[in-house]
């Protein structure tokens, strides 16, 4: 009877267990639109190696694609942050760590676009432009990091996840 | 008669074609411009020839230049650009819009510019007495190191320009078409 009970395999599943499978899939499908989205911030930002002596037009050019992910990236892990609630009561331990990973990622963002905007907005003298093309390379070793944590969270608890990419 | 509903079916339905031609286009545009970046940089003499000779064997790299601004304008940023489908591609091209303006105004700026030194630097040596007297040398040291600056400066703007536009690109090369 389709309201009252199903069959999956050889498995009888209640109304509150299909439920429980659907809203799996849709956590599964919401966690791969967001690894899709950080790796291909991750590759950008790797992409971007930058030179002390890069004038603020050569910043605005090489970080194009790098700041065109970010608006995206942000959203990703905000979905991130309203999955975490509600994705498994029993999983606090894997629930704090990716939260953690979550909040730390979302800083160093922060980080990395205050970075940004002084290197393609402001002429400085060449040691000040150093000193901020250091801090952007510190800050963008740090958002690695984090993307890598939150990747490696994910695939940890939803394998399927990362299956198809 | 097509419902309103089917036209809309069909507009989702030729999304990918559209943006699949429109790719095509972008791209064309852009190995375009590489070619003459890459031309100017080997031999910077050759813009010469782009900017002042009107034959078709001379490619206008004013136009090529405007024909991009066209495309962003007409197709990225038109109301019924395709990318609107695309909610993170479109938000990520409306915030660089600014700044492509500003690459663009920047590279015409420059073109225009040199045009002109060019052309008075050509008039300047046609006029010029054959005989040449003492001190002139210097003078035409100064002459020419003015022209070849604001050449460079030109060279740098369309590289710029071109930079900037291709690397706007890359998350429409990279992104699935769905």
């Amino acid at each position: 009877m389709g309201y009252m009970a199903d069959r999956h395999d050889n498995v009888v599943m209640l109304p509150g267990q299909r439920q429980a499978v659907k809203s799996q899939l849709a956590h599964v499908d919401v966690l791969r639109a967001t690894v899709e989205q950080l790796d291909e911030l991750g590759y950008r930002l790797q992409q971007l190696t930058p030179h002390s002596t890069w004038p603020t037009q050569r910043w605005m050019i090489a970080s194009t694609p790098f700041r065109m992910r970010l608006a995206s990236a942000r959203k990703r892990l905000n979905d991130l942050g309203g999955l975490n609630i509600i994705i498994e009561q029993n999983a606090n331990h894997w629930t704090f760590e990716l939260n953690d990973a979550r909040l730390e990622a979302e800083r160093r963002l922060q980080d990395i676009d205050a970075c940004l905007h002084v290197l393609q907005s402001v002429e400085a003298s060449p040691s000040d432009r150093a000193r901020d093309t250091e801090i952007f390379a510190y800050n963008k070793a740090k958002l690695l990091k984090a993307l890598r944590a939150i990747r490696q969270l994910i695939a940890q608890r939803f394998p399927a996840v990362l299956g198809d990419s | 008669m097509a419902s309103a509903r089917d036209s809309g079916r069909d507009a989702i339905a030729d999304y990918p074609d559209v943006r699949y031609k429109l790719n095509d286009e972008l791209h064309e545009l852009d190995a375009r411009l590489q070619t003459m970046v890459d031309a100017y940089q080997e031999k910077p003499s050759v813009i010469d020839n782009a900017i002042l000779d009107n034959t078709s064997y001379a490619v206008d790299v004013d136009r090529v230049i405007t024909e991009v601004y066209q495309i962003m304008k007409t197709r990225i940023y038109a109301q019924d650009s395709p990318l609107r489908a695309d909610t993170d591609v479109w938000e990520a091209f409306k915030e660089q819009k600014d700044e492509f303006i500003d690459f663009y105004k920047s590279a015409l700026r420059a073109l225009e510019t040199y045009r002109e030194v060019l052309q008075a630097y050509n008039l300047m040596n046609r006029e010029a007495s054959p005989l040449l007297q003492r001190g002139d040398l210097e003078r035409i040291r100064q002459d020419k190191r003015t022209h070849v600056e604001e050449r460079e400066r030109c060279i740098k703007a369309i590289s710029e320009f071109h930079g900037k536009f291709s690397a706007m690109l890359v998350i429409l090369f990279t992104d699935r078409i769905s």
